[in-house]
């Protein structure tokens, strides 16, 4: 009898053995950015990043429907190269960044594609919840700097007015705004 | 949009108020009512004209001052105005409100993370609860229509603060408030001077008022714009702090004003005068240093607009990160090094886009430069590019094309 608890031991470390077959990666703020463009007046683009973005994602090379990603941008780091165009973007009329100070995507769904994976998760921004579906390009991981590292690219076409933004200040800058994301990811 | 959400909403609080008082002339209490829900019914007609209706379940702090705050203080002052309540209870309700305000105008926001910096709230629960306490009191003491007036122009002054402050929609919200206000006191003021007093009230002074009720809204309405435009928007502690000393300043005085010696009308004359220059005073300050914020800051950003909108080379997203040259279009100083080798830039032109665009916009020659420079921005991506090294980029490439 005291066997059964050695061997129950064993098959449990074997079976999360299998199911640690999931590399975890802490988010590199050194070499990511997340950026983001809108039209101006319908003639250019204004262009902006955010400074202040944390993340982990968990990569499944076997079965790659059990990765994760998740993405936390603080809504105040904002930066568009003119300090009185962040302060503004940081009021209620845009990002409302005392309100709702996270942006927030979490992963529900991953799917390998050829050069990369099909992320489906929920996109928070401005207190409201939607279901994004991305394309994540990369994912080779190779060992730089004493560390493992693993890329991703990606672009995400949001309307601000599918987020509650007020629709008062939509006008001059253009509904639509595509998010940038450029991320890389490291681990021991 | 605004100025018809303002005369919007006046001309219903000012429609319904007399009509109110109107029917119920009879009964004082429901006249003094009356002109409270004709209030109601004005910011509700200039939000709507103003399309800012807020949004249910209310998620900002806008929309829990205007679905939450204004309405459960504006029942209050229904209460009070009906004497369904007696005094103790009344005091007791406003305590109440004025203790969970701010708390729901910050709900869920970064203000009440870890607990939140509870001795303010609980200063401001304070002084906002002895302010409703104080203004209401002397009001219905004296009848009087200076508090209520200047109140009125510090919701004005409140919201054009935090409209030029950068928070356009919140400072908007507040006109057609004032100008609800402003109706329903309007229909207060028409329907005392049929009744031959303050409306409702039968002549003996223990009858309710609207008044009151009316002055009592706006200074909700004022407290909740100061502390939502304090904490979301970039109205300053400064700012806020004297907007909503305005209608204690002008209560004070009355108070004293009551012990001076003359005929009552003169008295009167005199106590609103010097209380209503009072009032004015730190409204202008506030008024004043939200321009001057403004021309420094936002002005220049909205002034910067029709320039970027003009043809004007490398602009949009500087060359350089450092701040003393983001203002300075790498372009143009080029221009000027380059002792005019660069070609005139012409109406239609964009160059602040990138070559890209540029190229869809105009014609492949007159882009090319643009389109270099962007290069350069490019090749350098992530780099401190300064003057130095934009010249001397563009006379290799002129170079080159020589």
């Amino acid at each position: 009898m005291p066997r059964l608890p050695a061997l129950f031991a064993i098959v449990l470390a074997l079976a999360t053995g299998s199911l640690r077959a999931a590399d975890d990666y802490d988010y590199d703020l050194v070499h990511s950015s997340v950026g983001f463009k809108a039209r101006f007046l319908d003639i250019s683009w204004i262009q902006g990043r955010f400074n202040d973005v944390s993340g982990k994602f968990s990569l499944d090379r076997q079965d790659p429907s059990k990765s994760t990603f998740s993405l936390t941008i603080k809504a105040d780091s904002v930066d568009t190269a003119n300090a009185a165009r962040d302060e503004h973007l940081r009021q209620p009329d845009y990002f409302d960044t005392k309100q709702f100070p996270t942006i927030e995507f979490r992963s529900t769904a991953v799917k390998a594609i050829p050069d990369g994976y099909e992320v489906t998760g929920n996109f928070t921004m401005h207190g409201i919840t939607k279901p994004v579906t991305i394309t994540l390009v990369g994912g080779k991981e190779i060992e730089a700097m004493g560390k493992k590292r693993v890329g991703f690219g990606t672009e995400l076409k949001l309307k601000r007015s599918d987020f509650n933004f007020d629709k008062g200040q939509i006008g001059n800058i253009g509904d639509e705004a595509i998010i940038v994301i450029d991320c890389a990811g490291q681990r021991d | 949009m605004v100025v018809r959400a303002v005369l919007g909403a006046f001309a219903v609080a000012a429609a319904l108020g007399a009509v109110g008082a109107g029917i119920s002339r009879r009964e004082p209490a429901l006249a003094a009512v009356a002109v409270i829900v004709a209030f109601v019914w004005g910011v509700v007609a200039g939000l709507f004209l103003l399309r800012a209706i807020p949004s249910l379940p209310p998620t900002t702090a806008l929309d829990r001052f205007l679905v939450i705050l204004l309405p459960v203080a504006l029942a209050i002052e229904a209460e009070a105005a009906a004497h369904w309540l007696g005094g103790f209870w009344l005091t007791a309700e406003r305590g109440c409100v004025a203790l969970v305000a701010v708390p729901v105008l910050l709900h869920g926001s970064v203000w009440l993370e870890g607990g939140g910096p509870a001795l303010a709230i609980l200063a401001a629960a304070l002084f906002f609860w002895a302010s409703w306490e104080a203004t209401t009191g002397e009001v219905r003491a004296s009848d009087d229509r200076v508090v209520a007036g200047v109140t009125v122009l510090a919701i004005v002054v409140a919201g054009l603060s935090i409209a030029m402050a950068g928070w356009l929609k919140g400072g908007l919200v507040a006109l057609p408030l004032a100008g609800a206000l402003a109706g329903a006191l309007a229909a207060e003021w028409g329907g005392s001077r049929a009744a031959g007093g303050s409306l409702g009230r039968d002549g003996g002074g223990h009858a309710p008022s609207g008044l009151p009720g009316l002055t009592a809204a706006g200074l909700v309405a004022l407290f909740g714009l100061v502390v939502v435009g304090r904490c979301f928007g970039r109205l300053s502690s400064a700012a806020a702090l004297l907007i909503l000393l305005v209608p204690l300043v002008a209560v004070v005085p009355a108070a004293i004003g009551r012990g001076l010696p003359g005929s009552a009308a003169g008295r009167l004359l005199c106590s609103a005068s010097y209380r209503i220059l009072l009032a004015v005073v730190p409204l202008v300050i506030v008024l004043w240093g939200a321009k001057a914020d403004f021309d420094t800051r936002l002005g220049r950003l909205l002034g910067a607009a029709p320039a970027a909108a003009r043809p004007h080379p490398v602009s949009a997203r500087p060359v350089s990160p450092r701040p003393e040259l983001q203002a300075v279009p790498a372009f143009e100083f080029g221009r000027d090094r380059l002792g005019g080798q660069v070609p005139p830039v012409e109406r239609g032109d964009v160059w602040n886009v990138g070559g890209k665009q540029a190229a869809e916009n105009d014609p492949p020659a007159r882009c090319e430069p643009a389109a270099e420079l962007v290069g350069m921005r490019s090749e350098h991506r992530g780099d401190d590019v300064g003057e130095d090294e934009v010249v001397e980029w563009v006379r290799g490439k002129l170079g080159e094309g020589g």
